[in-house]
């Protein structure tokens, strides 16, 4: 007689009563285990099923014709859904359709309920904001106040009021601290199984402030400080404006971050969506993997870029660069430029000084513009590359390619060569050395007319950022009153 | 046809070799009559399988159905996420392709359930296991996976080869008319 | 090891290998997005022993 297995309704029991059990006693914290070790529960699985087969060929009993049933498999497709809608797996949803499912957690039992937030405690001119780890949004507003000022509310999902109640009881809001260092805590932890609590703030803080934020999942959006901002979260869109000091952001995930006229250096790192940056006064250092679109828009000093595939450092820029997927357009940059990356088309136009671009696949277009013109090197494997010079222009052009068409403009000194599949452009007027170089293109060296413009990266100028739906606006701050523990 | 020939019923006094009067002499029961099932209809299940994984589910086989989805999708995704940059004509042939194969494949799936025959969990119309002597599918899998996790971990770079996959096209011609070529020999014979 | 226990095999060592490159994903420098052809190895590594098994049986 065939055997069947007995593991695969033993796991569907197992999930079955965890699941009960969350229901029935919403302390357990066990959504929180399961969301982070879901993978260890397959391997678990596989080795139970191993473990029976080898049993049962040790045994001598009949082997099942495949090792798992196709229900099984469905099983852990669903399995799969499940974990990664509650701990997304990095790399993979951006990559599959269903993006409705990596968002937010479990929201499949009970209800929200609200409870309002508030707190008020008296500070120093520039103190130290910390905002503890937490989840939820957090608009943070600097003003002429004396105060860091808190309001909002709390939203808990849970089965029944009661143990809403007693949630909101465990975790009460608090501002500790004194003049100089002040604490924003939520207590969202004290609440187990916390993914069901998230907050909504919004805090009022002297402009002379600095902020520290941790968030877990959750916006930040940050106006009118002068102080630093630091922002460390596992999920967080960002958006600062009107910011004094130094910035540093590090994000594991993120869908959009954006800061306008920063005056002191910006450090992001992390893994993210979008990245829009204008108006930048100190050095921006970029690390990390961004999936969207990357604008650039005036940054007054060195901008270092380590992306996954590219990087990028420019020595100023006056324009904007723009890059998404495949494409990398720049106009009006101050060299020395050097662009690094694998696969993308490249269009830069307006730059000086110098420009260093290496591509691994894409077409290259490049009109530097003005004049003089700075020493290029632009190296590729696959792609075309094609340079418009200023007939004015004085340089030391040396291009070739490999295996293409080579076209030129120039008359003397500069002359054509055919070299099998490939061919060269070379020749010198006096000026410094413009070396390009396809192993598999078509090679164009023309001039540029006067009139030609610049290209337009097409960057939608980051518009007043847009804020999340404001609750309520922070009232005009009254005369500071004692501190005043959360009545909850 | 095989020939059933009744086995002499078997004396005591004789030494035979079966210890009860009932022992079939070939040991194992033979097959219950096939049953043949008129609810398959073959021309519905062509029908449903142009419908990603319905085909396979009208044939009860949800396992393949829930394949069948993941293919799809993930070639649409492929396609519309630009993941595969100059390879979009590679993955809408093989996404063509593919979902045509699903039809047919539900359809024959259906013909074999309407004629009795016991249908796989994972039936499929090319040949699973290995007609040819050089183990094609597998390979084909361990050096698509070398290949790919290679350029994921940025050790080899599959633009470099990835303008040869009609190459793949002519040799999967050549080895089905070497096949056939072998194949019509043998049958001369 | 003959085919038939290497078929059986093969769906539970599958299941792992997803779990180890998920957890890798999740503990671990690599993205499963960067990690995912392993399962075809995987897979064709087995279908290949089944085969010779199979021829050598």
């Amino acid at each position: 007689m065939k055997r069947t297995s007995i593991v695969a309704p033993l796991l569907l029991i197992g999930v079955g009563v965890l699941f009960l059990a969350r229901n029935l006693y919403p302390d357990l914290a066990l959504v929180d285990y399961f969301a982070r070790y879901w993978p260890v529960l397959l391997i678990l699985w596989g080795a139970l099923r191993l473990a029976e087969i080898m049993f049962w060929s040790a045994t001598d009993k009949e082997l099942p014709a495949r090792g798992m049933s196709g229900g099984e498999w469905i099983l852990v497709v669903f399995l799969c859904m499940v974990g990664l809608s509650v701990h997304t797996v990095r790399g993979f949803e951006s990559w599959w359709p269903k993006s409705g499912i990596t968002m937010g957690g479990i929201d499949l039992l009970g209800e929200s309920f609200d409870y309002p937030i508030a707190a008020e405690k008296p500070c120093a001119k520039a103190p130290r904001v910390i905002i503890e780890s937490f989840r939820g949004n957090a608009r943070i507003t600097g003003a002429e106040v004396a105060t860091v000022k808190v309001s909002g509310h709390k939203t808990i999902r849970s089965m029944e009021q009661s143990g809403a109640d007693q949630a909101n009881q465990s975790s009460p809001f608090e501002i500790s601290g004194d003049g100089n260092s002040l604490t924003i805590r939520t207590n969202q932890d004290h609440v187990s199984g916390s993914m069901r609590i998230s907050s909504e703030m919004e805090i009022t803080v002297p402009k002379g402030a600095t902020i520290e934020a941790h968030g877990r999942t959750g916006d930040f959006d940050i106006t009118d400080v002068s102080g630093n901002v630091e922002i460390v979260s596992d999920n967080a869109g960002v958006r600062l404006q009107n910011i004094g000091g130094e910035v540093k952001i590090d994000l594991r995930r993120s869908d959009i971050v954006r800061a306008i006229n920063v005056k002191g250096p910006f450090d992001l790192k992390g893994h993210g969506d979008d990245v829009e940056l204008q108006d930048m006064e100190g050095q921006v250092t970029i690390n990390g993997a961004y999936s969207g679109v990357i604008q650039l828009r005036n940054l007054a000093k060195p901008l270092r870029f380590n992306g996954q595939q590219t990087d990028l450092n420019i020595e100023k820029l006056p324009g904007q660069v723009r890059m998404a997927l495949g494409d990398f357009t720049a106009d009006n940059l101050v060299g020395p430029v050097r662009l690094n990356t694998k696969s993308r088309d490249v269009r830069i136009s307006n730059f000086t000084n110098s420009l260093d671009l290496t591509v691994e696949r894409g077409d290259i277009e490049l009109r530097p513009g003005k004049l003089p013109v700075g020493k290029i090197d632009v190296h590729s494997r696959f792609g075309d590359v094609e340079v418009a010079l200023p007939a004015a222009a004085r340089f030391d052009l040396n291009a070739t390619t490999a295996r293409g068409d080579t076209y030129s403009d120039f008359g003397a000194p500069v002359h054509t060569e055919r070299n099998g599949n490939g061919g060269s452009v070379r020749g010198s007027n006096g000026g410094p050395s413009i070396t390009l170089a396809t192993e598999r293109g078509k090679m164009t060296v023309r001039k540029a007319s006067p009139d030609e413009k610049g290209f337009e990266p097409a960057v939608e100028a980051p518009e007043k950022p847009e804020r999340p739906e404001a609750p309520e606006r922070p009232e005009a701050p009254k005369a500071p009153k004692p501190l005043q523990k959360v009545e909850q | 046809m095989q020939q059933q020939t009744v086995p002499p019923i078997p004396n005591a006094a004789h030494d035979s070799p079966y210890s009860s009067p009932y022992a079939s002499p070939y040991g194992t029961a033979s097959p219950p009559p096939p049953i043949v099932n008129h609810d398959a209809s073959p021309g519905l299940a062509f029908v449903l399988g142009l419908i990603p994984g319905v085909g396979a589910i009208y044939n009860g086989q949800y396992a393949k159905g829930l394949v069948h989805v993941v293919i799809i999708g993930l070639a649409i995704s492929i396609l519309s996420n630009d993941a595969a940059r100059g390879l979009e004509p590679l993955v809408s042939l093989l996404l063509a392709g593919f979902w045509f194969y699903m039809a047919f494949e539900a359809y024959h799936t259906a013909r074999r359930r309407q004629l009795g025959q016991v249908v796989d969990e994972f039936s499929s119309l090319l040949p699973m296991h290995g007609s040819s002597s050089f183990p094609v599918a597998p390979v084909l899998l361990i050096v698509l996976g070398v290949v790919f996790l290679l350029n994921n971990l940025d050790l080899f770079h599959i633009e470099r080869v990835i303008r040869f996959w009609p190459v793949l096209l002519i040799g999967l011609g050549v080895v089905m008319l070497y096949g056939r070529l072998m194949g019509s020999k043998g049958d001369a014979q | 090891m003959n085919p038939g226990f290497l078929g059986a095999v093969r769906g539970p060592v599958m299941l792992i290998t997803l779990g180890v490159l998920l957890s890798i994903d999740h503990f671990g420098p690599v993205s499963f997005g960067r990690t995912w052809p392993v399962l075809l190895i995987v897979f064709g590594i087995f279908k290949l022993m089944e085969r010779s098994s199979a021829r050598t049986s």
